[in-house]
């Protein structure tokens, strides 16, 4: 999912990154209500962490902004004010949420998770594709039943191969889209990381017994997943040309 | 009544500032103690001395406003008896 932290502590707005970033979520940073407003335009985020104390417009303003621009964007409100009334006022203006400073970021990132849970909770966070299943909320695969314990990125390129169905996707793509680099970038971190998701996915299935491959090399243009293609109910699912995410049919 | 009312604003300015140092310390640890590796540590538990200064700062911002508004409490104590 993609999430726009606007805080105006570089500190704490670092902190938050990275802690959200290990969940394995895009995540951008800005200091301020006007780089909040031009960023949630430029990346249109699944959700929002907001700070209410913020330079040049402060995050009442934002909110009032994103109720009228951006319906989509989830948001979760940081305030170090103790008043019930603003934060009242906050959820009347669209805030999904209210997170009262000090916090922990354990909570930060459990409210986060249950947002979007809400988020999405018409759609369902399951993809599946043959023996392969991913629980995109609870960041879980199992192949044939069997739980996979993947890293962030190998997570998140599955992910896209996943949304892809079983169309292939092509390195460049990989790259920009699950690495966030430059199409010219010199490196095969695509194909190191697409054997280390071969050698889990199989060593996961059958005790050990050789699988069929489940990722296959599209000779000169890049990767697809093999077999029989992705099913969710009557979910359709659909990678976007900014990266892979979920779609109501 | 007027000077309570400014008390009060000023305890809630207090209590806002000594928040967000709090908060970064918090973050700052739990996020070292995800990592776990020594570098990650070793920097929660650095970056994490320089957010506890700031905690000191605020406390004693607040200390001395209370010193303030104790010592005008005696002040008015003695003028009425």
């Amino acid at each position: 999912m993609k999430v726009l932290v606007v805080e105006d502590d570089r500190a704490l707005g670092m902190f938050l990154q990275k802690g959200l970033r290990a969940e394995g979520h895009h995540v951008e940073w800005v200091g301020d209500g006007d780089a909040a407003v031009e960023k949630a335009t430029e990346m249109q985020p699944d959700l929002m962490v907001l700070d209410l104390s913020l330079p040049n417009r402060d995050g009442v303003e934002v909110l009032a902004e994103l109720q009228g621009h951006f319906a989509e964007t989830a948001v979760l409100v940081l305030t170090g004010r103790s008043q019930v009334e603003e934060r009242v006022k906050c959820l009347n203006m669209g805030a999904d949420d209210c997170l009262l400073k000090p916090f922990s970021l354990h909570e930060l990132i459990a409210r986060c998770r249950a947002i979007l849970r809400r988020k999405s909770h018409h759609v369902s966070p399951i993809l599946k594709h043959g023996m392969l299943e991913m629980n995109r909320m609870d960041r879980k695969v199992l192949r044939g039943g069997v739980e996979v314990e993947l890293t962030t990125k190998e997570f998140a390129l599955l992910e896209f191969l996943m949304l892809r169905g079983g169309d292939c996707c092509s390195r460049t793509e990989l790259l920009m889209d699950v690495w966030k680099m430059s199409p010219d970038a010199e490196t095969n971190v695509v194909d190191v990381y697409i054997n280390y998701l071969r050698k889990k996915l199989s060593h996961a299935h059958l005790d050990g017994v050789t699988s069929e491959p489940i990722i296959e090399t599209v000779r000169g243009e890049g990767y697809r997943l093999t077999g029989s293609r992705a099913s969710s109910g009557a979910i359709k699912i659909a990678a976007r040309a900014s990266g892979p995410r979920m779609a109501a049919a | 009544m007027q000077r309570r009312a400014e008390m009060l604003k000023r305890i809630e300015k207090q209590l806002h500032d000594l928040c967000q140092p709090l908060t970064t310390l918090q973050c700052r640890l739990e996020l070292g103690a995800m990592c776990a590796d020594e570098a990650s540590l070793l920097e929660a538990v650095q970056g994490g001395l320089q957010e506890t200064e700031k905690l000191f700062a605020g406390i004693g911002a607040m200390r001395e406003s209370l010193q303030r508004e104790m010592s005008r409490m005696h002040e008015s104590e003695d003028v009425e008896e």
